[in-house]
């Protein structure tokens, strides 16, 4: 059985290159944002001060019992991914109690398994952060805007990932951190049907406690509606009916189906970290549950994630 | 430093000049659990009068300095006496903004590199907390005494003090100290082989964790 198309079409060509790929106001676009995110970080506006440079380095290894977001048990995926990144920015003091932050990062992910899954990362982030005030107990807030272009060895995976988003905080005990946010999420693939045109917005909690000096446990919970791609057999996508949407073929698992669809996902997560090195140095283990559902569907993801962390 | 080591002097020749020869005193702090105590102030006021009973700084006297490197103050408890002055160098090459809320001393230094200009006068009794209003985790003390004898004791919980012999109230002072300075007073007197031996309880007090969580959430960036 082929993967069918909502247009009832049946058999796929592997995914094609739609001009969207090589749209030249695309790539405009985001050449513009990457040169002037670069030529920031080495240049000093005549309004701003540079406070400080952020260089930052981290590997982590996943482990992700539903790869591929199934909505059926006996097809969801399992697999190891070890993850090496880095981050270079700059800080600029635009005002005593407001700063901005220009960041370029870079990520790889490698699968264990479903190496097609393979991915690298390169965008950067522009954030404001302000204070409301001196000392320890004012609250903060920062809103962000972050781009991305994850170069996929699936040329299905290819697409550029835009995210905005907006964080309040507040210091309510020398010990206790609290934290809220929104982010609206877009992503823009390049591929017929657009499989990976999706988006979604998103609320978050979160909790940080100070066992001790050196110890960090954290907590939060985040709900998301929007857009999700999910791959799954064939005969899967029959079922699905009209929750599955945008659907095309997908080697990485085989001959399997990727398809979109609005889902909405509930996700908890918990965090403990150790700092050392005179705290430049951190390492975690987090785990999440995230369950997401549409329709009469849903599924469930179990996220083990383990790494190091350097912050200069 | 050296303004409390010039201080103790003068008291010092005060007392040699009615006859009496300058004694060391030992100096040691313990919690009750029997660990040394480091970073731990300990200050003695005569109870003789005069020129030893304690009075202000000199004026004209060096300026003390607490130091910002590598995002950390440097050092972390600094005694003074009263009527002193404090410069806050910042030796990163990034902006520190230095600020405390205590009694003793309100004042702040927004962002600055460098050394600032006027050193801060500290001329109140007591303790003073400093912060950072950019890096949530730098923390130090500076801590306001009217004698001239006080030290800090190291991270063996040891210490000493040269002083002329005679009757002195000894207290101690720390950041984590649990309950009020005055009750750890002792009254020893200072004589050849004098030591001033220090148990307390120390309380846990926190500051933000440095290193970064996985989650680019709160905190300073």
């Amino acid at each position: 059985m082929r993967c069918l198309r909502t247009n009832h079409s049946e058999y796929f060509p592997p995914a094609v290159l739609t001009p969207s790929c090589g749209n030249p106001g695309f790539v405009i676009r985001f050449t513009l944002v990457s040169f002037t995110l670069i030529l920031a970080l080495f240049s000093t506006p005549a309004h701003a001060e540079w406070v400080e440079w952020i260089a930052d380095a981290g590997m982590d290894y996943t482990r992700d019992s539903n790869i591929n977001n199934s909505f059926y048990d006996s097809e969801a995926k399992s697999d190891s991914i070890l993850s090496p990144r880095a981050s270079l920015g700059r800080v600029y003091q635009l005002t005593d109690f407001t700063r901005l932050s220009l960041v370029a990062d870079i990520r790889y992910e490698s699968y264990a398994d479903f190496s097609d899954l393979n991915n690298t990362s390169v965008g950067g982030e522009a954030a404001l952060r302000h204070k409301f005030g001196i000392g320890l107990f004012v609250p903060w807030t920062r809103i962000s805007l972050s781009v991305a272009n994850v170069n996929s060895k699936s040329d299905l995976r290819d697409r550029n990932v835009y995210k905005v988003s907006l964080r309040i905080g507040k210091w309510v005990h020398e010990r206790v951190s609290v934290w809220a946010g929104y982010t609206y999420d877009m992503h823009d693939g390049n591929t017929e049907p657009p499989t990976y045109d999706i988006s979604g917005s998103a609320g978050s909690v979160n909790i940080d406690l100070l066992v001790t000096e050196d110890i960090l446990f954290g907590v939060s919970y985040s709900r998301r509606r929007g857009g999700v791609v999910s791959s799954c057999s064939p005969h899967s996508i029959a079922l699905l009916g009209d929750v599955a949407k945008d659907v095309q073929s997908d080697l990485a698992y085989g001959k399997w189906c990727a398809y979109n669809s609005e889902v909405e996902t509930g996700e908890f997560g918990m965090e403990a970290s150790y700092a050392f090195g005179a705290g430049h140095y951190s390492v975690y283990i987090s785990y999440k549950r995230r369950r997401s559902d549409v329709d009469r569907f849903d599924y469930t993801s179990d996220i083990f994630v383990s790494g190091i962390n350097y912050s200069y | 430093m050296k303004r409390s080591v010039l201080a103790a002097w003068l008291a010092l020749l005060a007392g040699l000049n009615s006859g009496a020869q300058a004694q060391t005193v030992n100096v040691s702090v313990l919690t009750d659990k029997g660990a040394a105590v480091e970073d731990a102030v300990v200050f003695a006021k005569s109870l003789s009068g005069g020129a030893l009973s304690g009075g202000e700084a000199a004026a004209g006297s060096d300026i003390g300095v607490v130091d910002q490197v590598d995002k950390e103050y440097v050092n972390r408890v600094t005694p003074v006496q009263k009527g002193s002055r404090i410069n806050f160098p910042n030796h990163d090459k990034i902006r520190h903004h230095v600020y405390s809320f205590s009694k003793a001393k309100t004042f702040e230094i927004p962002l600055y590199t460098g050394t600032p200009r006027d050193p801060i006068v500290f001329d109140k009794l007591g303790a003073v907390s400093l912060g950072c209003n950019i890096h949530d985790w730098m923390a130090a003390y500076i801590y306001v005494v009217d004698t001239p004898f006080f030290t800090t004791t190291g991270a063996d919980g040891k210490s000493s003090m040269s002083m002329p012999p005679g009757d002195y109230e000894f207290q101690v002072w720390h950041p984590r100290l649990r309950g009020p300075t005055g009750k750890t007073m002792q009254k020893i007197t200072v004589k050849p082989g004098a030591r001033a031996e220090f148990t307390i309880r120390l309380k846990k007090v926190w500051k933000p964790r440095r290193a970064p969580a996985s989650r680019s959430g709160g905190g300073y960036r």
